[in-house]
């Protein structure tokens, strides 16, 4: 047992010693320091504080599927480098191929494909510039067709031209510091900034009160001179306007003060500029942020004197967040998404399979089910570890997005496969729990790209009905695990019905036998939780809306469960159905518990329309359709194999 | 028992009965989980779930199902008699009788919510006081003297009986007014039209019938009313849910307002709205919470409270909701009102009693075979490392 506890340490340590090594293999220009603090900046985006590398790394995640991307010199660098490219060195993050094409009908669409790419490949923004102005054509009319009926090339065309928009701003979120304002332009401007030789808005801010004087003094002077006068201020504020402009659509920077409402929003680098010309203190108390920020344009190519001007800027932000209460996890979520840890369960899961395939050949092998045992439990302790911190961030219960219940259903279906592993050692709870545990993660994984795409985040704010631990705590938690039970328990008929189809012998005479009982009793570990689950969603609607039960689509979702549960038990009580009929219903229930996961959401009636399942409609239908060809399967071979009588 | 008395006993009370029923009711979930796109909640839980019969159309082929109340009735028949009755009564089934006592009390708690609870909503912009609460989909007419001061007395002609004038036509008449009151053609959702339609015409309107919204509270019910004088004066008009003002009857020098409107309840006190507040994420339009400062008054007694999101008012058998705000197009600074949903339910609670005593038996069930299973496997090892 020593042993095995060393094996699974030693694993879980080899696969998180590389923490930062993608995130942080760092571009040229930055410090490890200056990653460091950069990836640790709070900021504020989708309602909640994050860290900028949260932010950054949803950002290339939605535009290239990744959370690292290609610099022109080939080499790979991670999201806190990228956004700090992005921002401060513009030039070099336009030649960086951070867009993924997925159909080159998209940009040879827009003229721009190249040679030498592949079908689905990545692209820079300057690869793809001569080609905007179509593509955003294809974008406008894409729009005029409604979402069910648009092509391939359509979709892209919008997510691509929304991509290259946010690029856009990302890029110039930093023009405050770097362009010249028309300062010279009237005699007035003349005589308050003779002497400036700088660029930047900080300038403007140090001179508000006496261009505030003379622009409201302006009724006083010739009207010659009151119109050039008003001319200039009009170029003046258009530029203003131009150069603050991308700021108002990402992540916002500065914290209000420290008295402020526990809800206040932040304030991004435009609102502060503009508070502060207008002599607001709120904005006053974001100039040493604001011209910090204009130093560092300056200092970008000194990644030494930028790693000290960041520090500072880094100090400011995070003292004033951390005095509203609104620090305290960021650290904890940095080192959350560097650990990577439900991909490298993922691989735990892998292995852990290939290793279950390899103890077929060598049973005798104490090295291989060591081995089995170790990366099993090494990545369910990943995933559960996961789990736990995103719970400790959110200061939620595990579940309370559809995301997070992909997480939770894989981590409770495979430790009770576990648990059932380590009553029966049958080696085959065992398989099943590798099997739903990487597809469990490789699904989380897909679906992270979704949530990137659309809420940016996967710990997005919660609506008000949602806000209630309580409920979330119970109700939710509860019926997703029976979903778990139920994958599991179909999974394990799936086994039966393969082994029994096929004619596989498993390690004992009595293994099929035993697998039975194992799905019976899946089946009622899930009906518990179901049952249960169910009725207290309805508890929890009777006690928010008035209502114990409505027959919305999600709840009828799980009442279905319940039902197509208690049909497998009082059919196997009644005799009506025996090992066969057992593990038939078992497959369907699986249908069933999919169909209330994921299929109800798709027909977008009820109060419980949550979670973005576009572009899932085809897996669902190929699952039914599968399912379906293997219920059939089953049925043909119970009627026409001599062996199924035999067996049954 | 007479020898059929018995064989019916034995089949209604059968686990065969039970699969039969969970294979029904898992259909008409189905079904009426599917039909929501196209034809709305209201009805589908009329075709499916309040129902004795229902033909389903399955890929074109008309499949006849019993419809949800039958089968609810006679599972809860096949749960007394056989879940409870005729079940054999042991240690291992102890966990089971429970579950199914659970499942009564839900099945009582649905019962007595459908037979004896309502429910409606009460708007109230901030500063606005209101002791009634309005029904989403039920409609009654009311019959007041116009002139009337101070408290008015209503004659008031209800849903039920307003849907008896659908084919035929209703006649009433009540102490308060001196006329007889005729319903007829009664629409649940309508509009006056100048335009042709099948309804006859009153005056230069008649009613045209529309299809039933998905939505029930989206329907405008209208009906035709005609009040006679038992002096010989007879005056016609149409009656519509979105009327902007009564129907005034005069009889000589006395006037009658009468009026088609949703359903109301009075209240055991009165709610005024002090202020509501909308908050959203920083930075998003996510509602972060609603929330209604009111003050509930009960005769000379007023009691500041809180009504909010998953929070909500219960007093005197009801339960007020804070259910949604308005305008929707509000701008800020713009005067806001508050939704609150209103329900009257006996059976409040019950549904949190039938949880617990469902959870404990499926617990008491399912820990016994656990147990069992575990010891077969140790005996089934043990025999196998013996061979």
């Amino acid at each position: 047992m020593k042993r095995l506890i060393v094996l699974c340490l030693v694993l879980v340590a080899t696969l998180t010693t590389s923490v930062q090594a993608q995130e942080e293999a760092s571009s040229f220009a930055w410090t490890e320091e200056t990653l460091e603090l950069a990836s640790t900046l709070p900021v504020q985006h989708g309602g909640r504080v994050k860290p900028l590398s949260t932010y950054a790394g949803f950002q290339l995640l939605r535009m290239n599927g990744k959370r690292t991307v290609k610099t022109i010199t080939g080499e790979r660098i991670g999201p806190t480098a990228w956004i700090l490219d992005c921002l401060f060195r513009p030039d070099a993050a336009r030649t960086y191929e951070c867009f993924r094409i997925q159909n080159d009908e998209v940009v040879t669409a827009m003229g721009v494909r190249g040679e030498e790419k592949r079908k689905s490949d990545y692209y820079s923004y300057d690869d793809l510039e001569d080609g905007l102005n179509a593509l955003f054509g294809l974008a406008d009319a894409a729009l005029e067709v409604p979402g069910d009926q648009r092509s391939l090339v359509q979709t892209q065309a919008l997510l691509l031209a929304s991509n290259i928009r946010d690029f856009r701003r990302l890029i110039g979120v930093m023009d405050f510091g770097r362009e010249s304002l028309p300062l010279l332009g009237s005699p007035g401007l003349t005589t308050i900034f003779a002497e400036n030789h700088r660029s930047g808005v900080l300038v403007l801010l140090e001179k508000a009160p006496e261009l505030r004087e003379l622009w409201t003094g302006l009724e006083g002077l010739p009207a010659n001179e009151q119109q050039a006068e008003q001319n200039a201020a009009t170029e003046l504020s258009t530029m203003i306007d131009a150069v603050l402009e991308p700021t108002q659509y990402t992540m916002t920077l500065f914290p209000p003060p420290a008295d402020a409402a526990e809800d206040s929003e932040w304030l991004g680098i435009g609102d502060a500029v503009m508070l502060a010309f207008a002599d607001q203190e709120a904005g006053l108390e974001c100039i040493p942020a604001i011209a910090a920020l204009e130093d560092l344009v300056g200092l970008r190519g000194n990644p030494v004197g930028f790693e000290q001007r960041f520090a500072e800027l880094h100090e400011e932000i995070v003292s004033r967040a951390a005095a509203r209460g609104e620090y305290d996890y960021v650290p904890l979520e940095v080192r959350f998404y560097r650990g990577d840890f439900f991909y490298r369960a993922l691989l735990c899961y892998l292995v852990s399979f290939l290793l279950c395939c390899l103890s077929w050949m060598l049973p005798a092998s104490k090295w291989v089910t060591r081995g089995i045992w170790a990366t099993l439990l090494g990545g369910t302790g990943l995933v559960i570890l996961g789990i736990v911190l995103r719970c400790i961030i959110r200061e939620r219960p595990p579940v309370s997005t559809l995301y997070e219940t992909i997480l939770f259903i894989t981590a409770v279906g495979v430790i009770v496969a576990i648990a059932i592993e380590a009553m029966n050692r049958q080696r085959i709870a065992v398989v099943v729990a590798t099997v739903l545990g990487a597809g469990g993660m490789f699904l989380s994984m897909k679906y992270e790209l979704k949530e990137a795409a659309t809420a940016g985040d996967t710990m997005p704010s919660l609506v008000a009905v949602l806000d209630t631990n309580f409920w979330l705590a119970t109700h939710v938690t509860t019926v997703t695990m029976g979903y778990a039970a139920g994958l599991l328990a179909s999974l394990l008929a799936h086994v039966w019905l393969f082994g029994q189809m096929f004619g596989i012998k498993l390690e004992a005479k009595s293994s099929y036998k035993a697998l039975t009982r194992m799905i019976y009793g899946v089946v009622c570990f899930g009906l518990l939780f179901s049952v249960v689950g169910t009725i207290l969603g309805g508890i929890w609607a009777n006690y928010s809306w008035g209502r114990f039960w409505g027959w919305d689509p999600k709840e009828n979702g799980a009442l279905l469960i319940c039902l197509w549960q208690l049909l497998i038990l009082h059919g196997r009580m009644g005799g009506y159905t025996r090992d066969f009929g057992l593990c038939v219903l078992s497959v369907v229930l699986g249908v069933v518990v999919v169909f209330s996961w994921w299929g109800v959401n798709l027909l977008g009636v009820g109060l419980h329309s949550y979670g973005f399942t576009d572009g899932v409609a085809s897996i669902l239908k190929t699952t039914y359709g599968v399912e379906a060809l293997v219920v059939l399967m089953a049925g043909a071979w119970k009627l026409w194999s001599p062996r199924a009588r035999l067996s049954a | 028992m007479t020898q059929l008395g018995k064989k019916l006993w034995e089949l209604s009370t059968s686990y065969g009965t039970a699969c039969l029923l969970l294979i029904f009711l898992f259909l008409l979930t189905l079904f009426g989980t599917l039909e929501q796109v196209d034809h709305g909640l209201y009805a589908v839980q009329k075709k499916y779930f309040e129902s004795f019969f229902v033909v389903h159309e399955f890929a074109g082929v008309p499949l006849p199902l019993p419809g949800g109340v039958l089968c609810m009735g006679l599972l809860s028949w096949n749960l007394i008699a056989g879940g409870l009755i005729r079940i054999r009564k042991s240690r291992a089934t102890a966990g089971v009788i429970v579950v199914h006592i659970g499942m009564l009390v839900m099945f009582a708690a649905g019962l007595v919510k459908l037979t004896a609870s309502d429910d409606g909503y009460l708007r109230l912009y901030e500063d606005e006081s209101s002791e009634e609460y309005v029904s989403y989909y039920l409609w009654e007419v009311a019959v007041f003297d116009a002139d009337s001061k101070g408290e008015v007395s209503e004659f008031l002609i209800s849903d039920e009986q307003l849907k008896l004038a659908e084919d035929d036509s209703l006649r009433l008449s009540h102490g308060l007014i001196p006329f007889e009151l005729e319903l007829r053609h009664f629409r649940e959702n309508a509009r006056p039209t100048r335009e042709s339609s099948p309804l006859p015409l009153a005056g230069d309107w008649r009613l045209l019938e529309l299809e039933r919204e998905q939505e029930a509270e989206a329907n405008i019910a209208g009906v035709y009313a005609t009040a006679r004088s038992a002096t010989g004066g007879e005056q016609t008009a149409i009656l519509w849910g979105l009327a902007e003002s009564p129907w005034v009857v005069e009889f000589g020098d006395r006037r009658w307002g009468v009026v088609l409107r949703h359903k109301r309840y009075r209240m055991p006190f009165s709610i005024h709205l002090d202020e509501f507040t909308k908050l959203e994420h920083p930075g998003t339009d996510i509602p972060s919470e609603f929330s209604s400062e009111v003050t509930q008054r009960k005769g000379s007694e007023a009691l500041p409270l809180l009504i909010r999101m998953n929070e909500p008012l219960r007093d005197e058998g009801l339960v007020l909701f804070q259910s949604s705000w308005g305008p929707s197009n509000a701008q800020p600074g713009d005067r806001l009102f508050s939704v609150f949903s209103v329900v009257r339910n006996p059976s409040d609670h019950w549904p949190l009693y039938s949880c617990i005593i469902i959870g404990v038996g499926l617990l008491i069930a399912f820990t016994e075979k656990l147990i069992k299973y575990v010891k077969a496997q140790n005996s089934q090892r043990a025999k196998e490392a013996g061979v």
